[in-house]
């Protein structure tokens, strides 16, 4: 697995080199910042980039745009972003850079602490899949919930739907819970009738990006479920 | 400018004085009359020089003046009526030295009908109207007393005719009881007229002393003189060139009242001058540059010019609350039976109140030239006291935010230390223990130390991550209000319910927006009791409003010192407001900040 690091700290750069190497993954390039990246991957053509979000000039989100650039010049690249903070609008506009989103992943930073977890989620991209922080999709479950809608699932079907969120294919989905691809199928169905999650049931994996993005953005919402929301939208609407 | 505010006050003035003049002229062409007829048919008077007898003629004339001056412009016409009446009357007692007799008789026994109408004026001052009871009985007695005494000694005496210069005719009889008993009642009634006037002196206040100031000096004057001349027309101990004398200083004494009244209208012109003056001087000094800026020049100017040194001038601003000139909070002014308010209204808003002695209330031309005349530097002094209450608030605003940007700098900081700073502590005790493991070849030991170490430190980086979000969300600058607040949903313990229009707004709006919603969840977590809460955001076209609605238990309020305080504060800064709105149950928080900067 051939990879280009862009990391503007040099110390972590040169770890993250030094530990994957040590891990059979191939460190074909290292840049600093959006137009040493981009030349890396031109020279280089890597299987994945892996990118930390916050770049120079501005350290805001110059990785996501380097991410986009390559992608649009080499569909084929898989790309991994590391992110400081846990920002779930980050992963949601790496899923829509293209309509049928693959081979994209999103970590937390400190995940550079445990490389036999970093080196699986190169090759879980590198393979085409979606990788999500299971951070993030945990602290999206985790959510108060006023009749909370995620309580009519089973302690299993939500285990499937946090693994769906997290970006698994249902061979990885039934990998992770060590069981058959049908009874991952039907916990699924059974989700997408509880909870309306129209497109959770789609196995291919081209299409995962979009059943993510459906999972993400249910999770997100916070259906009321009382008339607090509305008196306060109408107060303020009459205000 | 002064200018303009002289003749408002003059025009006040003369408005009411051009209404009064026609019938003041025509009783002044009366008296007039009234004296040419009476002089004509009397003159000259036996055995009196022609120097004196001129004096004597001349006073009603001369009288004319201040009662006319009193009549046009005193606030009450009834004392200058009542004057003007006397000029007149004053003439018929020089009826008594014609040969008709039906004159005579008219001016013996009203010869003294003018004493009467001049103590009912005194009695009445400065109003000329009877109010209480002693003035109900002494004012028709003293009309009885001078003129039934003297129809009582015309019966008694059968004076002769022509009989009479000023009760003094060398080579007279002796007074007859009548005329004793007629120059006693007139001594005890000047007596009693001179107490009632010094009692009404003692008893009122400073204030209420000035308009009867010159009748009790005129009146003690006039009292003295002629008790002297009834003792001494009584004892006849006297010369005839004594009488010009003791006429000249009765005469003076009289006319000291009229006069000294009129120049004191004259002075009241001249004094509201001055307040027009002063009010420019006001303007000056309200000038901030200026050195005697703020000195509460124009309370101290209206208290002198109106002679009442506990006036209060107290200002009211847009928002009901009361300030002085340095836009201080202040009392507002209450009225009682001894302190009475003067509203200062300008172009239809009230400005100011004036908290003075009642005793104002009864001098409405003093408190009306002052207003008048002092309005616009009232105006200009409001608008320097409502700068001076926001340059306050401001003031102290800015204070809460330097402290609470200071507090929050310490919380950082113990945090950094609490936090971060001790778990690489011990992070770095744990390799110093793996190294001297693997110095002594004891890999197995060294490994479990750094396991140890690494999972410190994952733990350090997670807690610093966690406490780098809270500071400040980067998402609020490069996804906006809807996505920050997202965040929050993630920390809330109880269901957080958010709804943000989507858009984006200038950033000091969105990071405002920001801490109110924060700091309101965190003070519902804290003391609300809740079980859920709601942020709503609804974008205006010019203003965003941010409400944090909870049902919890309620009774959040913004006390000086505390969070909401604080927010409040914040929502200030970009012109904002924040108010808790008090419902059945649990807590709203509403804050409405501007779209368009202030």
């Amino acid at each position: 697995m051939r990879v280009v690091i862009v990391e503007d700290q040099g110390l972590l750069r040169d770890a993250l080199a030094e530990g994957l190497s040590t891990h059979q993954v191939e460190v074909v390039g290292l840049a600093r910042d959006h137009r040493e990246a981009l030349a890396a991957i031109d020279r280089s053509a890597p299987d994945v980039v892996l990118l930390d979000i916050r770049l120079p000039p501005d350290f805001t989100d110059e990785g996501l745009a380097i991410a986009e650039e390559a992608r649009s010049r080499y569909p084929d690249v898989a790309v991994l972003v590391l992110s400081q903070y846990r920002e779930v609008a980050y992963a949601e506009r790496l899923l829509n850079m293209q309509e049928h989103c693959h081979a994209v992943g999103y970590l937390l930073k400190e995940r550079v602490g445990n490389l036999t977890e970093l080196v699986s989620a190169l090759q879980r991209v590198a393979a085409g899949e979606i990788v999500i922080d299971p951070d993030v999709i945990a602290a999206l479950v985790r959510r108060p919930r006023v009749q909370d809608p995620l309580e009519t699932l089973t302690a299993y079907e939500r285990r499937a739907l946090t693994l769906l969120a997290e970006g698994r294919s249902n061979l990885g989905i039934a990998q992770v819970l060590d069981c058959q691809i049908s009874t991952v199928e039907k916990h699924l169905s059974n989700i997408t009738k509880k909870l309306g999650l129209a497109t959770a049931g789609t196995g291919k994996s081209r299409h995962v990006n979009v059943r993510v993005l459906a999972a993400l953005a249910f999770l997100r919402s916070n259906p009321s479920g009382g008339p607090s929301t509305s008196e306060g939208a109408a107060a303020a609407t009459d205000a | 400018m002064i200018t303009t505010v002289r003749l408002k006050v003059r025009g006040d003035g003369s408005r009411v004085a051009r209404a009064r003049w026609p019938w003041a002229a025509a009783a002044s062409v009366a008296v007039i009359g009234i004296a040419a007829a009476t002089t004509a048919i009397s003159y000259p008077m036996p055995y009196q020089s022609p120097w004196a007898e001129m004096a004597i003629r001349l006073w009603g004339v001369a009288l004319l003046i201040p009662a006319v001056l009193l009549w046009l412009r005193a606030p009450s016409p009834r004392p200058g009526q009542m004057l003007v009446t006397i000029a007149g009357v004053y003439y018929l007692q020089f009826l008594r030295s014609t040969d008709h007799p039906v004159l005579f008789a008219a001016g013996f026994c009203l010869g003294y009908l003018w004493t009467g109408i001049f103590e009912h004026m005194v009695l009445t001052w400065p109003t000329g109207r009877i109010t209480d009871r002693v003035q109900r009985v002494v004012v028709p007695a003293g009309y009885l007393a001078s003129v039934g005494g003297q129809v009582f000694r015309y019966l008694a005496d059968h004076p002769r005719r022509p009989s009479w210069t000023f009760g003094v005719t060398p080579g007279e009889p002796a007074p007859t009881t009548a005329a004793y008993i007629g120059s006693a009642l007139s001594v005890a009634f000047t007596l009693g007229i001179l107490a009632i006037v010094v009692r009404r002196w003692v008893t009122s206040n400073r204030l209420r002393r000035r308009p009867t100031g010159p009748i009790w000096v005129g009146v003690s004057l006039a009292a003295v003189v002629s008790i002297a001349m009834a003792v001494a027309a009584s004892v006849q101990e006297w010369r005839p060139a004594e009488v010009p004398i003791l006429l000249t200083g009765l005469g003076g004494g009289l006319m000291a009242i009229p006069a000294v009244y009129a120049v004191r209208l004259l002075r009241n012109s001249s004094a509201r001058w001055d307040l027009a003056t002063v009010a420019l001087d006001i303007e000056d000094a309200a000038d901030p540059l200026s050195a005697r800026h703020g000195s509460g020049q124009l309370q101290k100017a209206l208290a002198d010019a109106v002679g009442d040194p506990s006036l209060r001038l107290v200002y009211r601003l847009r928002d009901g609350s009361h300030v002085d000139i340095h836009g201080r909070a202040t009392s507002p002014p209450l009225s009682s039976q001894a302190r009475a308010i003067s509203p200062v209204v300008r172009r239809g808003r009230l400005l100011a109140l004036i908290e003075h002695d009642q005793a104002l209330v009864d001098d409405r031309s003093i408190a009306d030239a002052t207003s008048a005349a002092a309005g616009i530097a009232i105006e200009n002094a409001h608008l320097h006291a409502t700068m001076q209450a926001q340059i306050e608030q401001i003031r102290a605003s800015r204070h809460r935010l330097a402290t609470a940007a200071l507090d929050e700098r310490q919380r950082i900081q113990r945090d950094l230390h609490d936090g971060a700073q001790q778990s690489l502590l011990a992070i770095l005790v744990l390799l110093d223990v793996a190294g001297h493991h693997l110095a002594s070849a004891d890999t197995g030991q060294a490994g479990i130390s750094i396991k140890q170490a690494h999972e410190r430190l994952a733990e350090a980086i997670s807690m610093l991550r966690e406490f780098t979000e809270k500071i400040y969300p980067v998402t609020l600058i490069q996804h906006g209000l809807g996505q920050a607040i997202e965040r929050l949903a993630d920390a809330s313990p109880i269901p957080l319910v958010v709804s943000v229009a989507p858009g984006r707004w200038p950033l000091p709006v969105e990071i405002t927006a920001y801490f109110v919603i924060s700091e309101s969840l965190a003070n519902t977590y804290k003391h609300a009791q809740a079980t859920r809460v709601a942020v709503t955001v609804a974008a205006r076209e010019d203003q965003l409003i941010v409400e944090i609605d909870d049902n919890g238990r309620g009774g959040a309020r913004i006390l000086p010192g505390r969070g909401l305080a604080g927010l409040q504060d914040r929502v200030a800064a970009i012109g904002g407001t924040l108010r808790v709105v008090e419902q059945r149950a649990g807590t709203r928080i509403v804050a409405r900040l501007p779209l368009e900067s202030q």
